[in-house]
């Protein structure tokens, strides 16, 4: 028998994590380590569980923004890079929070992606923007409203989904402005559960058909169930 | 016998094993009674719905069903405008069939694509609604003849459109098709590993494939290869999704079918005509200015009184015959009446139907226990259609 070409077709599921590197990150949790170091770890595991699923590592497509941080604004701290490609890398905490000023380059970004996904001719799922933070925004107030505002459109006119996940002192009020979906707490810094979860999530919206359901699984395993 | 041989599965995705649904692809293949004419309907049955299985065979046999009518009508009917119509009105009818069949107004839960073709002598149609894809092309030399037929996601990859859905009609694409030696429809899973990106065949895969497949010479033993080709753990790592094939050959052409798929032939991006069919308007007007040209030089050529004399008398001559000929039908027409009362009867005529006629028929007629409501875009699609019929009587008058 002759060789047969099984080999998958083109296609991308765009993800930007917008991840808040402010000051307050640095808080030492019940388990001894800080909220930033957790999430490093939790960066690494993303890198890792993308690598141990074949669909996933071809398909998913990752961008981080970090909203504070030594230079105390928001970042893109890695262009759109496919999963293949991603290394993953610390991120260094400092300064305050404006976290309108990510969402709005989140946005940007997954415009740009999804252009460039285009010029390619390749197809592409919805694409997905998870954010984290432990704080409350230090945008100006219209800024934040203006920020949260787009975001909300961009969501409802289906362009992107969002994910919103607060850590322990994040204000759920202010994060919920951004989604018409709920934000969820993370249960003390189980960053790595959350990612672990996150790529699970984004290899099924990748495998994902017309006219399905997406399955995604359980928060339970990361959630702050109590809140 | 049929001019074309086939080979056709469909194969359950290995998610669909994993949640124990069934498969909800469906495909039928057919040809015309004078082995003329290729029919082939393939359907996609939604994931989320709870009877999609149900709905794509439904469509499939269904339709197949009712592009033999067309076949009929083609034979009698210089291809034209009248396509669009008679095609939606068949759409029409398999909706209303499934309503019947749900016994609901709502078919939501039946949701699935419409992936056909009917190919004959000298071409055809192709009718798509949603994803999956029809492609196909010549194997006589030098004639570099391709059709595309692509499917039609929303932004995302993963979105598509139903035959199930109140807005059918705008994604309705019905397609002239010309001559083709080979044709393959599939499914967008089944296009997954047999295609690179829904556009240009894989030649990788359908080398190989269709060399084997096609050494066979029953039906049966093709399709079954064509079977462990997609039910293979490899081609589930491709898609998780039900796989549907459906390979075509003329008949001619069989040993060489896969010389389609030797070389890197680029397909082109075939524009698709709407139900509006303005091209075919477009064509009509220039086919009518060519006549005008002919009249024209005609009347150059000839003697012109000889033809003054025949433009006058032709009308009363005309007239006159059709006076005899209409008397002549009227009275045989009464005289076979009168004679034998029921000719049917008297010659025994078999009006015997075919086990899908009558599928069809009690789909169609079933009494119906609940008062149909057509959806409001199917209603006026229906007025749409109706308004086409009296502007072409007022236009006849």
């Amino acid at each position: 028998m002759s060789t047969v070409d099984y080999s998958s077709p083109n296609q991308r599921t765009p993800c930007v994590l917008i991840l808040d590197a402010s000051g307050s990150m640095e808080s030492i949790g019940s388990s001894g380590k800080s909220r930033i170091q957790a999430l490093n770890e939790g960066i690494k595991t993303l890198e890792k569980s993308l690598r141990e699923d074949d669909t996933a590592l071809t398909r998913v497509q990752l961008a981080i923004v970090s909203v504070g941080g030594p230079a105390n604004d928001a970042d893109i701290m890695m262009d759109w890079t496919d999963a293949i490609n991603f290394k993953a890398f610390p991120l260094s905490t400092g300064g305050v929070t404006p976290l309108g000023r990510g969402l709005q380059l989140g946005l940007d970004l997954i415009e740009q992606g999804k252009q460039n996904l285009r010029n390619a001719g390749i197809s592409y799922t919805r694409p997905w923007m998870m954010v984290i933070t432990d704080g409350d925004p230090t945008d100006e107030r219209s800024d934040w409203l203006n920020a949260a505002r787009e975001c909300k459109t961009a969501e409802n006119t289906k362009k992107v989904e969002i994910f919103c996940i607060g850590v322990e002192g994040a204000n759920l009020n202010t994060l919920s402005e951004l989604s018409s979906k709920p934000p969820l707490m993370l249960d003390g810094v189980k960053f790595k559960e959350l990612f672990v979860w996150l790529s699970s999530s984004l290899s099924a919206a990748s495998r994902s058909r017309p006219g399905d359901t997406m399955q995604l699984p359980s928060t339970d395993v990361w959630r702050n169930v109590g809140m | 016998m049929s001019r074309w041989i086939t080979a056709q599965t469909s194969v359950i995705g290995f998610s669909h094993t994993k949640s124990n649904t069934p498969c909800q692809d469906s495909h039928v293949v057919k040809t015309s009674p004078d082995g003329e004419w290729l029919i082939i309907v393939v359907s996609d049955g939604a994931g989320t719905a709870s009877k999609a299985e149900v709905g794509s065979k439904h469509v499939s046999n269904f339709f197949a069903q009712e592009l033999l009518e067309l076949v009929i009508e083609l034979k009698q009917r210089t291809p034209g405008n009248w396509i669009n119509d008679f095609v939606i009105s068949k759409v029409l009818q398999t909706r209303i069939a499934l309503r019947n069949l749900a016994n609901s107004d709502t078919i939501k839960d039946y949701n699935c694509t419409l992936v056909a073709c009917l190919i004959g002598p000298s071409g055809g149609f192709s009718i798509h609604i949603g994803d999956g894809s029809i492609i196909g092309g010549s194997l006589s030399e030098n004639s570099g003849i391709r059709f595309l037929s692509e499917p039609e996601n929303g932004e995302y990859a993963n979105e598509t459109y139903f035959i199930t859905e109140g807005d059918w009609v705008k994604h309705l694409r019905v397609m002239p098709i010309p001559k083709l030696d080979w044709v393959i429809c599939c499914t967008d899973g089944g296009g997954d590993i047999a295609l690179v990106s829904d556009k240009e065949p894989k030649l990788g895969f359908l080398l190989p494939v269709v060399t084997e497949v096609f050494e066979e010479t029953e039906t049966e033993k093709r399709n079954e290869k064509l079977r462990t080709f997609l039910e293979n753990p490899k081609a589930y790592q491709v898609t998780s999704d039900d796989m549907t094939l459906v390979l075509a050959v003329k008949q001619e052409f069989k040993t060489s079918f896969s010389d389609a798929f030797k070389f890197q032939d680029h397909f082109p991006n075939t524009a698709s005509t709407n139900f509006s069919g303005s091209s075919y308007q477009n064509s009509k007007k220039i086919q009518k200015d060519k006549t005008d040209q002919v009249e024209f030089a005609v009347v150059k050529k000839s003697k012109l009184n000889f033809y003054f004399i025949l433009k006058l008398l032709g009308p009363l001559l005309l007239l006159f015959a059709t006076f005899v000929i209409s008397f002549q039908v009227e009275f045989s027409r009464k005289w076979i009446a009168a004679n034998f009362y029921n000719a049917y009867e008297y010659l025994n005529i078999d009006n015997k139907k075919t086990n899908e006629e009558v599928e069809r028929n009690k789909l169609l007629d079933k009494p119906s226990e609940r008062p149909i409501h057509l959806e409001p875009e199917d209603k006026q699609v229906e007025e749409k259609l109706s308004d086409n019929i009296d502007q072409k009587n007022t236009a006849a008058k």
